[in-house]
């Protein structure tokens, strides 16, 4: 008997420690995309960690939460790790993820609606800064337009960091070959595509394979760099019919592109797609051989060891690795103005178009609605992005630009900065353009051209097909209008 | 001395228990029967629920997550339609002919050449050389194999330059009318472990007797071979056939790390297709109807292949 007794009062104090502990405490899992903290390594012995600083901050102010920083897994893609931890109920409370991602997942409800929260004040912000007295305020109105998403009417994803592309350019190389290296032209090396590909040519014609890029789809391509932003400047005269009524110059949504497609203002078969296609044909023979399966890893090695001298990479990471490892002169450089001189339909164009801006961001997740601490867990994420904080972290680590008003940009990355002030593209790549479907189909359609398994005519029967079909299905999917183009 | 051994007491308990009525037996090996159940849970979880679920969920659209609606036959449909899906299978097609030749008469000649060793000592290190890449991780393989054909700085296209070919250096990967050459050649010269040793352990126990009254006949190397150790490791050879078949089907890992299907869809094959139908775009469903397609097709192939080997035994 008092065996027994001793048992139930061991079992009544075990079970009680550990139910005092479930109610008092809060553990909030969270993943924070480039800015995990690295291990130590002998070639890098002091890595960036600014984040386990700022965890410790938390929890000492908050007694009772902890926060656990969790790594991506490198060796399945991302897709694949959401499918299987949000389908296991065991995502973590915060994860970093590309919007058109999250408005491929929102019918899931993985995510929770931040609407409410982005109009409230940061608590975190200091009073008198952007973003202390409604949330929304210390990021540009223009981030929070490429993210929301138009199908549900929600703001799903809070997006602190912004990257841009450049050319990347070998100046002994081109010095060597005759070319004129001086970047003397805003925002780039060139005065007009023309000017590029003839000076492209002539590298080649020096015996150089010209640019490093990567069109394959299995590891992050660059090919779609080109594609937006040259798509951009062939219809840069009927682009503002397409935007919702009252808008200004944005990037297209989902719905203003695929209404376009179904209303009949953008088809495969316009000349000004033709032309589009032309000029990227004239541009493919200048890309380094190998490339639709070439990653970017490969592309970028070829850079470094001084194997071609042009490299089309992030301006952001890219910068912080060519500066480690280059040993020749370098600068960067960026995408010219196609004008009139390469087609009739690209007459209006005054300036290059941004390309990157602002894709990833923190999004919050069900299952913090589902164990009931959502507003710890906002809380959590607001003291994270506000400007002191995350000043610290891109400080530490400048892998990518800080969107925040407020913040300065880190020294590394301040050549890079200017291109944020270009004009946004306003087709973007062809996945958030559309759907994922679309992007990846027309990516391989667009080789197959590339490599001579079809002809032209072909790939616009092909293109008007794929355009036509996803415009529809991406319509019924969110049951939208396309009215607002036709009045 | 039978007498005997019928009296035994392992016989007798064996006479008593195959007498007994079944759920006596079933009680009496009740040990057996619970460590069993296991292994046949995990079965049931881990293969056979999920090969079942497909086929329900083939009948669906589903995104892995909510969105779940009944589609019938839909999926099955539109793969008819499906350019992707007719390119993969064709590619599929040849990749596998080719694989199922090469890995079955490669790893037989390697098994003839060991049998035919007089060497012991020989023969085993020529074992271990011929098991040895088992060790090496499948995707390290490739990964070497991305290199050798990397197109500026690659061992095949420096080779071929350094022997004054430089006119044959190609993007192998990147053409598409050399990308899936490229690919077949992978893991060149095809001597995979298991299909190895299934057909070596068929040579090896051919009686020594068969071989040397051939050779008191007069059988030579070929006539032997045709004659004898082909029709006597046929299972063996079958087996290795159907096995080599089923993993190249499944394959997936080797287009996915050397070409993700590219260029265009010139490497595509089923396998990569459902993969990037269930991850990359989310159409779980379609990626369960594909599956459903290549099992049929395996089951199909698979007892076909049994029959014919089976007739040509009874011959």
């Amino acid at each position: 008997m008092y065996r027994r007794i001793m048992l139930v009062a061991l079992f009544l104090l075990v079970f009680g420690a550990f139910a005092g502990q479930a109610q008092d405490e809060i553990t909030i899992f969270a993943t924070v995309g480039a800015y995990y903290p690295d291990e130590p390594t002998e070639n890098n012995p002091n890595p960036p960690a600014m984040m386990n600083e700022i965890v410790a901050e938390y929890e000492a102010a908050n007694p009772g939460v902890n926060i656990e920083l969790v790594d991506t897994p490198a060796n399945i893609s991302g897709d694949q790790w959401r499918s299987t931890v949000f389908n296991g109920q065991n995502e973590p409370h915060i994860i970093v993820n590309n919007y058109i991602r999250v408005w491929q997942e929102q019918g899931n409800d993985w995510y929770v609606p931040l609407n409410d929260y982005i109009e409230a004040p940061n608590p975190h912000i200091p009073e008198g800064t952007p973003g202390a007295e409604r949330w929304a305020d210390s990021i540009p109105e223009v981030v929070w337009d490429t993210t929301f998403h138009t199908g549900s009417g929600n703001q799903y994803v809070v997006t602190v960091n912004a990257v841009a592309v450049g050319f990347y350019y070998n100046i002994d190389m081109l010095e060597a070959a005759g070319i004129d290296t001086e970047f003397d032209i805003s925002y780039s090396l060139w005065e007009d595509w023309e000017t590029m590909i003839a000076e492209m040519g002539a590298v080649a014609e020096a015996g150089y394979e010209p640019l490093a890029m990567s069109m394959s789809t299995a590891s992050p391509y660059t090919y779609n760099w080109f594609d937006g932003t040259s798509l951009t400047s062939m219809y840069i005269d009927h682009i503002e019919s397409w935007w919702e009524p009252g808008a200004s110059w944005h990037a297209l949504n989902q719905r203003e592109f695929a209404c376009a497609i179904q209303n009949g203002l953008i088809s495969a078969n316009d000349d000004a797609f033709a032309d589009w296609i032309q000029l990227l044909a004239d541009f493919e023979p200048m890309w380094v051989d190998g490339y639709a399966t070439m990653t970017w890893d490969e592309a970028y090695r070829l850079f470094i060891t001084g194997e071609v001298p042009f490299l089309l990479g992030n301006a952001a990471s890219q910068t912080l690795n060519v500066t480690r490892d280059a040993d020749f002169n370098w600068g960067i450089s960026y995408f010219p103005p196609v004008t009139e001189t390469t087609s009739a339909h690209a007459a209006n164009n005054e300036s290059a178009y941004l390309v990157g801006g602002f894709t990833a961001g923190f999004t919050v997740t069900d299952r913090a609605r589902r164990e009931g601490i959502e507003e710890q867990v906002v809380d959590f994420l607001m003291f994270v992005t506000a400007q002191p904080q995350w000043g610290r972290v891109v400080t530490d680590s400048p892998r990518s630009i800080p969107t925040q008003f407020g913040l300065d940009v880190p020294d590394a990355l301040k050549p890079t900065v200017a291109f944020l002030e270009l004009p946004i593209r306003a087709l973007k790549d062809p996945d958030p353009r559309l759907s994922r479907r679309y992007g990846e189909d027309h990516r391989r359609l667009m080789q197959e051209f590339f490599t001579e398994q079809i002809d032209l005519e072909t790939l616009i029967a092909e293109e008007d097909r794929l355009m036509t079909r996803e415009a529809r299905v991406v319509i019924a999917e969110n049951e939208w209008s396309c009215d607002f183009q036709m009045e | 001395m039978i007498r005997r051994l019928s009296t035994s007491p392992s016989a007798r308990v064996s006479k008593r228990t195959s007498q007994s009525p079944l759920p006596i037996r079933i009680w009496q090996a009740k040990w057996l029967y619970l460590a069993l159940l296991i292994p046949v849970a995990i079965l049931l979880i881990f293969e056979w629920l999920p090969a079942f679920s497909a086929l329900y969920n083939s009948l669906y659209i589903w995104n892995g997550g909510k969105v779940h609606f009944y589609v019938g036959l839909e999926h099955y449909e539109r793969m008819l339609s499906d350019r992707t899906f007719r390119v993969a299978i064709t590619n599929l097609i040849g990749f596998v002919f080719f694989r199922v030749v090469m890995q079955t008469v490669l790893p037989f000649f390697a098994a003839e050449m060991i049998v035919n060793l007089r060497s012991a000592r020989w023969s085993y290190w020529w074992k271990i050389i011929f098991v040895f890449p088992m060790v090496v991780p499948q995707i390290l393989n490739y990964l070497i194999w991305r290199f050798i054909y990397n197109p500026q700085v690659g061992l095949l296209n420096e080779g071929l330059k350094l022997i004054g070919l430089e006119q044959y250096a190609y993007a192998w990967l990147a053409d598409p009318h050399t990308v899936m050459w490229a690919l077949a050649f992978v893991r060149f010269p095809w001597l995979p472990t298991l299909q190895f040793l299934i057909i070596l352990g068929g040579l090896q126990t051919i009686p020594q007797e068969v071989h040397e009254s051939a050779a008191i006949d007069g059988a030579g190397f070929w006539r032997r071979l045709f004659y004898i150790d082909i029709p006597m490791t046929r299972r063996q050879i079958t087996l290795a056939m159907i096995l080599t078949m089923l993993f190249m089907t499944q394959r997936f890992d080797l287009f996915l790390v050397m070409t993700d299907g590219g260029p265009g869809y010139s490497s595509m094959v089923p396998a990569l297709q459902l993969y990037q139908s269930a991850f990359h775009f989310l159409e779980f469903g379609y990626a369960s109807a594909i599956g459903v397609v290549l099992f049929v097709a395996m089951l199909a192939l698979t007892i076909i292949n049994l029959r014919v080997s089976a007739g040509a035994n009874r011959e």
